[in-house]
């Protein structure tokens, strides 16, 4: 197993596993500027552990398609949700 | 057909622009907190360690750069960003679920201002709406940027946080024996109250 693989799937299950909890957080929110950053954070987290689930499974059985869907699609949505989340943030606090 | 190749190559262009902008913003926010002990502080070591991590690969990967060599520590680099990121959340998490479980009780005046300020904002929003207050912004944001956590507060009640900055005013300056005066705001109160922090403080007594 190459390296590739063995830390893409730790990231997967670790930040995976956090979303869920954050996941739970934002819908009890009820304040809707907070559920809103709530939100943003828990779905960058399940689409930054789908990128890395990805890119596991490029590593393991390689091909274009899985390297674009990982480094070409998720990966940049991920940091996409992750801006959206810091300029919201940067918002409340300005 | 569509060239795969070509497109992962320009959305790498995309997300190191991408993390350069994450990078600003996220340190924008923590330096207007003035606090180390903030998410906002938090969420800029996540980006800084995954700045490092990113920004050689992305080049290498565009061929801008020969990081070759750097590559699988550029991978454990980026690991590590997720396990800061992951231990962040968790003890949000935790502080969230658990609100009465500090991890380090409250010893300087800073940190005695800051619980004061959580058990005001549970006492007047109600547990729920604190916890999720406190989830972004630290009520340790309130002890050395009280002005931008009054304007925090309103942005987020939307301008309905006037008479729970008063209430908070009332009861900070009432639980450290601070004289109130008409028209005190949030600076006023905390800076008078770290004063006389310096000599005796005891939240719990008053």
């Amino acid at each position: 197993m190459s390296l590739d693989l063995i830390l893409n799937a730790f990231d997967a299950a670790i930040i995976i596993g956090i979303s869920l909890p954050a996941v739970l957080i934002a819908r009890r929110i009820q304040i809707p500027k907070l559920r809103l950053l709530g939100t943003l954070l828990a779905l960058f987290l399940v689409v930054h552990g789908m990128y890395h689930l990805i890119d596991s499974l490029s590593a393991y059985y390689g091909g274009d398609l899985l390297d674009f869907l990982s480094d070409g699609f998720t990966e940049p949505i991920s940091y996409l949700i992750l801006l959206a989340f810091g300029v919201s943030l940067y918002r409340l606090g300005e | 057909m569509v060239d795969l190749e070509s497109l992962t190559s320009t959305s790498e262009t995309f997300t190191l622009l991408l993390i350069f902008l994450i990078m600003a913003i996220l340190t924008v926010a923590a330096a207007r907190t003035k606090t180390l002990r903030s998410f906002q502080f938090e969420m800029f070591v996540f980006a800084l360690v995954l700045f490092s991590a990113e920004v050689p690969r992305v080049l290498d990967t565009l061929g801008l750069i020969d990081a070759s060599s750097y590559e699988d520590f550029g991978l454990e680099v980026h690991s590590a960003s997720m396990v800061v990121l992951v231990a962040f959340v968790a003890l949000r998490v935790y502080s969230f679920q658990r609100p009465g479980q500090a991890f380090l009780a409250p010893s300087g005046v800073d940190q005695k201002i800051a619980s004061a300020v959580k058990s005001i904002l549970e006492a007047q929003m109600g547990v729920s709406a604190a916890r999720a207050v406190a989830f972004y912004f630290d009520p340790n944001i309130a002890v050395f940027d009280p002005k931008g956590y009054t304007k925090m507060l309103g942005k987020t009640f939307m301008g309905g946080a006037g008479p729970l900055v008063r209430l908070m005013v009332s009861e900070l300056c009432s639980q450290f024996a601070v004289p109130h005066e008409d028209g005190m705001d949030l600076e006023s109160c905390i800076k008078q109250v770290r004063k006389k922090g310096a000599t005796s403080t005891d939240p719990g007594a008053g």
